[in-house]
């Protein structure tokens, strides 16, 4: 998985505490957590609320594909919700583009979310009478953008997600798979900075969903265009994105690229997220590498100048092949021509096989 | 039998109330029957000016592009018929009164519809309103109505706009509570203004039901401005009073058959733009 | 083309059929009036024979039972309030007619809803007549009635026995076809016999559907209250017709408040006889 380097300094998306209570009492129950720190159950007892999410924050990078990975009701569909105001948080803040959503008039939230802000579905919602180079177009059409300029965009669109030829039909004769291309399109055609998924290939089938995976990551990638894609899915987290923040009851409990998560998982929940998960491609040579002054002390007759050399960056499948093909105990990590540290067969294999369970602390339990 | 103790009387006793709308807001009811008449004058006149080998012709031809070659056949023969049977002018008057009364029924009934589907306090206030009339049988309408205005087309109307409310009142309701909720939610990501919502979403999803309850306004509708006949509405509603009080068997039974061909070329019409809307299958 | 002509011709010819067909029908339709007037004089000295608060009294108690208290108090006073409008005679004249109506409609419909419900060709068979026959302005099925029988609770009777006809047939053929699939292999892997099968299994899945028919059947039966008054039914439809045409507000205004009344009343209670029937089910 090539990746491009997300620009650290260029926030595209800024949660900061945010918080979502659901019920008819809300803004009280809002109030209790914060003057007295109530806890989900509580809350749930006294104000008859749910805490859909709570004290979330997170940034998100321009050319930076982030995944929200959570199981149901981790409050992961909320969160995205909140990132376009679909859903109003009950505190905290989300700045978009450096501006406050909150602060937005209905106008100006409107001009974000037509132009900045583009959102794929579950459920896809195609609109069923229209054909779906109309679909693709809607977006556009919203915007008051005359038709045939906005139907080029859509052809452009739909060619990128390879449905040129399907200009003229109808989406009940798409299959689901084609149908959430066409949702794609639709968000693409408005050229956002930002693409939401919201779950967008839970109901196809696997093989689909893999082949869509790599397409859309390749065509975001291309395209530099930051996105935040929900999943319940951590397979397709890995796969697709750059960085992964897992969700439970509403609360982000880490948040991190996939080989930091899987080297050091927060809490047994995660651990055990990870576990299987394989470890061979994520896991790169400078997360197991010792020391050369350890080396050394360790194998002090070495000749450490002429072991077999990497890179930082090669996994553990390369690690294993290399070891296998050396007559030699160990692989030399080379960054910009230092040897920075050393690969034993010891220290590949603790990279194969992860920390044990007892290492760990336990999962997070303050929301129960 | 009937010991004056426990003698009360409803009527009596509203019965001056009544009087008293009439004389005071004589000139707002004057004016209302003023113009109501005047637009069913007008309607009727045009429809009544065009010679009716005209008009089928017009209507067919209607049909069959609105519709389909069925319905516009069918359209035809009904239309055809009511000429055959001698009572084109009262079909033409009942078919004015209930266009009339259509339209402005829609006109009330849609917009409130959409708000009741919007707002579930306003609906919670409307429903048992809207129960109880639907439940009252549909001369009931006609007597305030009367009372007021007298006899003639006007309370005929009026009557009927008020009885093809509910119906088409109900379905709007249902036809938007049924948009289902992804469609509303996309409108709202991709940033269209309200009105975008409304027009380019709801109203399209909404098709089908609305037209059924479009479908279900002009058939009672159609029932109710035959039932008017009795105070003097005309059309093929009167025709079927005078063939009955006078016995007179044969115009009775021409009212009645052009009564059902002009209930069947609504109902056929309303119902086929309702299957014309379904979508293009799935291969 | 001379339409006049065959207006003229046309209404000969159906003047002349009608005097053929109650000439040599005579026998026959004399004794469907007697039939049906003497219903309907049946129920009505059943009526007239309590006096007015036993009656009142009695749909009390019933209202309470199925509905509430509040329901039962209304209703009592409600139907109070028809004796002392002075519209006592008329309002049971109206309810004898309805109730009639209603039991001949259900007589008639239920059974042959029955058989639709089982041989789905003859719903479809029946589907479009009744569509007719519900699309039409009922106003119009005092002709064929009046033809034959003349005025008349007999005609009264019989256009409301068409209109109240349908629902009931429909209703009751959907509930026998709505028994679910499950019960009814139950049954058969059961070994029951097909009248066992019946009234165990699909009567009491089929009830809620034929309780709603009854109280759509007694509905459009209190629809054409007005519309028999014109043919002489007597009861409280005659009062209003009269009372509009000689625009006499206060009686109208009596009137309607009386039929409003015994409608709403006998909706509520068979409404919730349908609900309660649902309910024990469940």
């Amino acid at each position: 998985m090539k990746t491009v380097t997300a620009d650290i300094n260029d926030v595209l998306i800024d949660c900061q505490s945010l918080w979502k209570v659901f019920g008819d009492k809300s803004a009280a129950a809002m109030k209790s957590i914060k003057e007295r720190g109530l806890g989900k159950k509580e809350v749930l007892k006294e104000y008859n609320c749910v805490v859909g999410v709570s004290e979330a924050s997170l940034q998100v990078r321009r050319g930076e594909i982030f995944c929200i990975m959570g199981l149901s009701g981790s409050g992961k569909s909320t969160l995205i919700r909140l990132l376009n105001k679909l859903i109003t948080p009950s505190a905290g803040k989300v700045l978009v583009k450096g501006r406050d959503l909150a602060a937005l008039s209905p106008v100006d939230l409107r001009q974000m979310r037509a132009r900045n802000i583009g959102m794929v579905f579950q459920s896809v919602a195609l609109l069923p009478h229209r054909t779906v180079l109309e679909n693709a177009a809607f977006g556009l059409e919203v915007q008051g953008i005359t038709k045939p300029e906005r139907n080029k965009t859509a052809v452009a669109a739909l060619e990128k997600v390879g449905l040129a030829d399907w200009v003229n039909r109808y989406p009940g004769e798409l299959s689901g798979g084609m149908q959430q291309r066409v949702g794609l399109a639709r968000a693409l055609a408005s050229d956002p900075e930002i693409i939401l998924m919201d779950e967008p290939f839970s109901a196809l089938d696997p093989l689909i969903r893999r082949q869509l995976q790599d397409e859309f990551r390749q065509l975001t990638k291309a395209l530099g265009k930051s996105a935040v894609f929900i999943t319940h899915d951590l397979d397709e987290a890995i796969r697709i994105g750059d960085r992964i923040a897992i969700m439970k009851d509403g609360v982000i409990i880490q948040t991190g690229t996939a080989e930091e998560i899987i080297l050091n998982p927060a809490d047994a929940y995660v651990a055990e997220f990870v576990a299987g998960i394989s470890r061979l491609h994520l896991i790169k040579a400078h997360s197991v590498m010792r020391s050369v002054a350890e080396f050394q002390q360790s194998a002090p007759n070495s000749d450490i100048a002429s072991l077999a050399r990497t890179t930082p960056d090669a996994d553990i499948d390369e690690l294993i092949t290399l070891t296998m093909q050396s007559e030699r105990d160990a692989i030399a990590v080379v960054d910009n021509g230092q040897i920075v540290g050393v690969v034993t067969p010891r220290s590949l294999l603790m990279g194969v096989k992860g920390p044990s369970a007892h290492d760990l602390p336990a999962a997070s339990t303050n929301w129960s | 039998m009937n010991p004056s103790i426990l003698q009360f009387s409803p009527g009596a006793f509203l019965a001056p109330s009544v009087d008293w709308l009439n004389t005071n807001f004589h000139p707002l009811f004057a004016a209302i029957s003023y113009l109501v008449e005047a637009v069913l004058s007008g309607f009727e006149a045009a429809l009544l000016f065009v010679p009716p080998y005209g008009l089928i012709a017009i209507v067919v031809v209607l049909a069959f592009v609105a519709v389909g070659l069925r319905a516009a056949i069918l359209a035809g023969l009904c239309l055809g018929f009511c000429l055959l049977m001698g009572l084109w002018t009262a079909s033409m008057q009942t078919l004015s009164l209930v266009t009339v009364a259509v339209l402005i029924s829609v006109l009330i009934a849609f917009p409130i519809g959409v708000l009741c589907s919007r707002y579930k306090t306003l609906e919670a206030m409307v429903r048992p309103v809207l129960d109880v009339m639907q439940t009252v049988p549909p001369w009931v309408y006609l007597i305030p109505a009367v009372m007021i205005f007298s006899l003639g087309r006007v309370p005929a109307i009026i009557a009927t706009i008020v009885y093809g409310i509910p119906p088409m009142l109900r379905l709007t309701t249902l036809a938007f509570n049924q948009v289902p909720k992804e469609f509303i939610e996309l409108g709202s990501a991709i940033g269209a203004p309200p009105r975008s919502v409304l027009w380019k979403i709801e109203i399209p999803l909404a098709k089908q039901t609305l037209l059924v309850g479009l479908n279900q306004c002009i058939l009672l509708s159609l029932a109710m401005v035959v039932l008017a006949g009795l105070v003097g509405a005309g059309g093929l509603g009167a025709e079927v009073t005078r063939g009955l009080t006078r016995m007179e068997m044969g115009l009775g039974l021409r009212a009645g058959l052009a009564i059902v061909a002009v209930a069947l070329l609504l109902d056929r019409l309303s119902r086929g733009l309702l299957d014309r809307d379904r979508l293009p299958k799935a291969k | 083309m001379d339409s006049s002509g065959f207006i003229d011709l046309f209404d000969e010819w159906t003047d002349s059929a009608l005097e053929w067909v109650s000439d040599n029908g005579e026998f026959l339709f004399d004794s469907i009036r007697q039939v049906l007037e003497g219903l309907y004089a049946g129920i009505l000295w059943l009526l007239e024979l309590p006096p007015f608060y036993l009656i009142a009294l009695i749909v009390a108690l019933v209202g309470w039972r199925l509905v509430n208290v509040w329901f039962a108090l209304l209703s009592g006073v409600a139907l109070a309030l028809c004796f002392s409008m002075g519209l006592w005679p008329e309002t049971m004249s109206t309810l004898a007619l309805v109730l009639t109506a209603t039991t001949l409609a259900l007589v008639i419909g239920i059974p042959i809803g029955i058989m639709a419900g089982f041989f789905p060709a003859l719903d479809r068979f029946m589907e479009p007549g009744l569509d007719l026959i519900q699309t039409l302005p009922p106003y119009i099925y005092l002709l064929p009635a009046i033809a034959l029988l003349g005025y008349g609770p007999a005609t009264a009777l019989i256009a409301t026995v068409i209109v109240a006809v349908p629902p009931a047939i429909r209703l009751t053929s959907l509930g026998i076809r709505m028994t679910p699939k499950e019960f009814i292999e139950l049954g058969e892997a059961l070994g029951m016999t097909p009248a066992k099968m019946f009234f165990k299994i699909r009567l009491p899945f089929a009830l809620p559907s034929i309780m709603a028919g009854i109280n759509q059947s007694l509905m459009m039966a209190f629809g054409m209250v007005v519309i028999a008054g014109i043919v002489g039914s007597g009861g409280l439809g005659e009062t209003i017709y009269g009372a509009i045409r000689t625009l006499d507000i206060a009686t109208s205004i009596n009137g309607a408040i009386a039929i409003v009344v015994l409608t709403m009343v006998l909706d509520r209670i068979t409404q919730s006889a349908a609900r309660l029937g649902t309910r024990r089910k469940s």
